[in-house]
């Protein structure tokens, strides 16, 4: 009994804590890249004029002209960043979402998505009114992230995502909301 | 599904232990129609970015589900059996400001998402409504649930689906 008990206390320390949780060897690589070093929230991205989603646009996105909504749940283990242009000859929106299999909270590493399971991250980046599709994989790397209850503090993320083939989209989020900035 | 459910259980006392165990639902006990068998359903036209057409049924006997909530998120995801290809996610969050319960809720992307849905690396994140007719969360299990919805998706006919669980103790979702 003690020994359960001992367990599920780690198992509980493991899922609320905000700590860097150990990669796992379903889908994580200890191997993170240097971090993400703007100072200001921005989406940016470039993307393959093949791949579906982008089809060979670049965009950088700022407070400037943009908005930001960031979205946590499952204590962290769940973000979603929606990006609306608020450029009037950009009228596109543009959002990310990454999903921890449930129990794990996000934490800085590199991931590879799209294995079709519970036990897999999930990570989507669709806009512009395009998506990827079948066949999606990705590999997102999460350099910080900080979150206070319900709220994102700060995130800093890089990510690749192909949409059934070679072509793909690369980009960096940052989100730094403690304050906004 | 038995296979997940001794984890998804696992994760769900995790989850409730993560909350500070307040309830957005009313405190009555579920009513008989919470007896309605798990069941998760939509359709969905071809224009659709999710669900491209397929309009399917899915229960514990064609598909396992595993279900994660804290105090005002809930996601569902249904892995239909023998699939390679398709785990469909939805994830419910109240707007700012609100917390899950029964009623009806404008899914605004401005006013932060009510519902999403999402496989095959896409999202669906339009305009649409949600219905919660029933919700029972224990200790961070959702012991029933039972929601309508209605979702653009990006085509011309919004993706139009019935989410419903039900937790049999001993049993798991049934």
């Amino acid at each position: 009994m003690a020994i359960v008990l001992v367990v599920f206390a780690a198992l509980i320390g493991s899922a609320c804590g905000k700590s860097p949780t150990a990669p796992s060897p379903n889908g994580s690589n200890p191997a993170t890249p240097p971090a993400v070093s703007a100072t200001t929230t921005r989406l940016s991205f470039t993307s393959d004029p093949a791949s579906a989603v982008g089809q060979g646009q670049s965009r950088t996105y700022t407070l400037q002209n943009a908005t930001f909504q960031p979205l946590i749940g499952h204590a962290g283990g769940y973000v979603s960043v929606v990006v609306r242009s608020t450029d009037p000859s950009d009228s596109s929106q543009w959002s990310a979402v990454m999903m921890m299999p449930l129990g794990r909270v996000l934490s800085p590493g590199t991931y590879s998505a799209g294995e079709v399971s519970f036990e897999a991250p999930m990570f989507n980046f669709s806009g512009g009114g395009r998506a990827c599709g079948s066949g999606t994989t990705a590999s997102f790397t999460i350099h910080e992230v900080a979150v206070s209850g319900e709220t994102l503090q700060r995130l800093r993320t890089s990510f690749t995502v192909y949409c059934g083939g070679s072509a793909k989209v690369s980009g960096h989020i940052v989100i730094l909301a403690d304050p906004w900035r | 599904m038995r296979r997940v459910l001794p984890g998804t259980l696992i994760v769900l006392l995790l989850a409730g232990a993560c909350t500070k165990q307040e309830s957005p639902t009313s405190p009555t006990p579920p009513t008989s129609a919470a007896v309605s068998p798990t069941t998760v359903a939509f359709t969905s036209d071809p224009s659709s970015s999710v669900g491209r057409g397929e309009s399917p049924t899915y229960t514990v006997e064609n598909a396992t589900f595993q279900v994660g909530t804290d105090s005002r998120f809930i996601s569902v995801a249904v892995l239909p059996r023998g699939a390679t290809d398709v785990l469909w996610r939805f994830v419910l969050h109240p707007p700012t400001g609100q917390v899950l319960a029964p009623g009806t809720f404008s899914i605004n992307n401005n006013a932060g998402h009510a519902f999403e849905f999402s496989s095959r690396g896409d999202r669906c994140g339009g305009a649409g409504t949600m219905t919660i007719e029933d919700l029972h969360n224990t200790g961070g299990l959702v012991d029933v649930l039972r929601v309508n919805f209605s979702l653009s998706c990006g085509g011309t006919v919004p993706v139009n689906g019935r989410i419903v669980l039900n937790w049999v103790p001993g049993t798991g979702y049934r």
